[in-house]
């Protein structure tokens, strides 16, 4: 240990003799690392932001609906088929979903936008919070009554805009029928990229059995349902596919969706991406080493007399190619070292300022260490074998 | 029994198609605490004959045995070790690393030996203090002068107590008085027993050793004692 901080030091007594022509060596490795180390960092915030974001509608989400293929027929969702999923033992609650497009009035503003029907279940169910007043019951659901819950997007350009105060216990028609507002719901805040895709919504919320007796709507667009902690969202796929074939018959279609194996291919496929990219980022390393190559070969070719000296006074090959080789790899670790605390503070800021976590890959760390001390030994062995070779009188003699 | 015997050592060098015939035949034989001269002209295999006496190269035909070893059947590593070990050079030009102190210089061969750094920093003080250099042990060789830069290189060929010292025209780039200083230095480890064999072209400096090999083109014309 003792000799190889020895040699340490003197690998860097050699390389700070040329302060400027080392650092300009490393520059590939320093440009290298940070790049591997910023790409993997920032898609792993990425991806960690994105899997929050949708882990914030309930990660155990899924929702089901009837579908025409081209050798199937359409067959909605009705309420037995409701009923029959309650039933289901994995399933924790679950909601149908209809909609319908109305005008919604209150004094002489208007505003075209989506009716949906739900449950009582339906806000817990995808995890929606409350900005004031109430969630409509399961009492209200079960008794018809008009009441609504609306979205921030809907308070914003039907009240807000048109200085009108407080929406909760006004009364709005939607069509031709009065509803009585009982609250407003938050709005979905996404930190993600997906917020940029998700635009803003303006729906207002009645209950299913409203709105089936008012606007005579029965065709349910889709089920929402959550599973059981610790169901497996592939078993339950396969299971529930089945025994709607077996319910609705073997031409049926429905479709399927469950947040947590979103997330896993959304998570997936961002891996590759990220990795892709990293890969190109680490060619530069390669770069980075071809420099380091070129540099140690004019360097052995300018300290040949030095070589000539220390093997006419007793070093032999093998000593030769360790001092050049370590001086190689001294000085890709020293290039990795400055593009890490690059790679860091530059990733550091660059998700300050877009606001998402704060996250740093500690594995982007040690491959881009790892990968950057072979580069400096893979292209370090040239000219370090080409100095250990060198003829002792040769070297002695060249000026 | 003789600590170098040379059997009719040739040299030859393969310049592009001609062959240089650098040494034609030496035999000869120097016992330990010999102290050697070997003059002649440019050319006549002076130096390459003190490179193979010290493994810096190997003979293309002929037997060498140093110190009862058969020395032209050695690879790198053992003939480095030799260098290292048994045989101490000195040069024209001192050859030290410009980039290392004196002591640093004098510790290299330590190193190579694999001597510990604590042992290596005393013996390196006492190798210089020897030489009269205790006081210069941290300056550069830029810093010292052309008699104080030979006498660290004494003291860098001595580091790992060799029998054989191979001074190639020491005193070559040197004034009168340090020269003179360089070989009372060589002239008092010769007194303690060690083999020293030197290359000069100045009869004054031949005068401190016992013997005068003559080389002529490549052999040896007569081997006389010294005047002294």
């Amino acid at each position: 240990m003792n000799r190889f901080f020895e040699g340490f030091s003197q690998s860097l007594a050699n390389l700070s003799g040329n302060k400027t022509r080392s650092f300009l060596t490393m520059l590939g490795i320093i440009v290298g690392v940070f790049a591997i180390i910023g790409i993997i960092s920032i898609g792993e915030a990425g991806k960690l932001s994105i899997k929050r974001d949708l882990e914030s509608f309930g990660s155990n989400l899924a929702a089901i609906w009837a579908e025409k293929k081209s050798d199937t027929i359409y067959k909605p969702l009705n309420k037995y088929d409701v009923e029959f999923l309650k039933n289901l033992s994995y399933i924790e609650e679950l909601s149908p979903i209809l909609s319908l497009y109305r005008d919604v009035r209150i004094e002489n503003y208007k505003l075209q936008t989506a009716i949906i029907g739900v449950n009582e279940n339906y806000f817990s169910l995808n995890n929606r919070k409350i900005d004031k007043g109430r969630f409509f019951t399961s009492f209200e659901n079960q008794h018809f009554r008009r009441v609504c819950v609306i979205t921030e997007g809907i308070k914003k350009d039907l009240f807000d805009r048109n200085s009108i105060e407080d929406p909760v216990g006004k009364v709005i028609k939607i069509g031709d029928f009065p509803f009585f507002i009982i609250g407003v719901i938050k709005k979905v805040e996404l930190k993600s990229i997906l917020a940029g895709l998700v635009r803003e919504e303006r729906d207002v919320y009645i209950p299913e059995n409203t709105m089936k007796t008012t606007f005579g709507v029965n065709r349910i667009n889709y089920i929402l349902f959550s599973l059981k902690k610790g169901i497996k969202p592939n078993v339950v796929k396969k299971t529930i596919t089945s025994l709607f074939k077996i319910r609705k018959g073997e031409n049926t279609y429905y479709g399927t969706q469950f947040i947590e194996s979103q997330i896993k291919q959304f998570t997936s496929l961002m891996t590759t991406i990220t990795l892709i990219i990293a890969l190109i980022g680490g060619l530069s390393l390669l770069v980075g080493g071809i420099g380091i190559m070129n540099i140690m070969l004019i360097s052995v070719t300018e300290r040949t007399k030095e070589i000539g000296i220390k093997k006419a006074i007793g070093a032999t090959e093998g000593m030769i190619l360790k001092e050049f080789l370590q001086e190689a790899i001294i000085l890709s670790l020293i290039g990795a070292f400055i593009g890490t605390i690059i790679g860091i503070s530059i990733t550091v800021l660059l998700e300050l300022a877009i606001k998402w976590q704060i996250y740093i890959s500690p594995l982007a760390i040690v491959i881009a260490i790892v990968f950057s001390t072979f580069i400096g030994a893979l292209f370090g062995s040239i000219p370090a074998k080409k100095a250990s070779a060198l003829h002792p009188i040769d070297a002695l003699r060249y000026e | 029994m003789s600590l170098i015997k040379l059997e009719n050592i040739k040299k030859v060098y393969e310049m592009g198609k001609i062959k240089v015939h650098a040494l034609k035949g030496i035999t000869l034989s120097i016992n330990a605490a010999d102290y050697l001269a070997i003059m002649g002209p440019s050319g006549s295999g002076k130096s390459t004959l003190m490179n193979i006496i010290g493994c810096l190269d190997v003979p293309s035909h002929g037997n060498y045995i140093l110190d009862g070893k058969k020395v032209s059947k050695l690879g790198d590593s053992e003939l480095a070790q030799i260098r290292n070990k048994q045989v101490g050079f000195v040069f024209q030009t001192f050859n030290l690393l410009p980039r290392l102190n004196a002591q640093k210089n004098v510790e290299l061969p330590l190193i190579y030996a694999g001597m510990l750094k604590k042992e290596r920093e005393i013996k390196s003080k006492k190798l210089l203090t020897k030489v009269g250099l205790g006081h210069r042990a941290h300056h550069l060789p830029s810093e010292l002068s052309g008699g104080q830069r030979q006498r660290v290189a004494i003291a860098r060929a001595l580091a790992n107590n060799p029998k054989i010292i191979l001074a190639d025209e020491p005193t070559g780039n040197l004034d009168t008085t340090s020269g003179e200083e360089i070989m009372q230095i060589f002239d008092s480890l010769n007194r303690e027993g060690v083999t020293i064999i030197l290359v000069t072209h100045e009869a004054f400096i031949a005068d401190h050793t016992t013997h005068i090999i003559h080389l002529l083109d490549g052999e040896i014309g007569k081997i006389v004692a010294s005047s002294k």
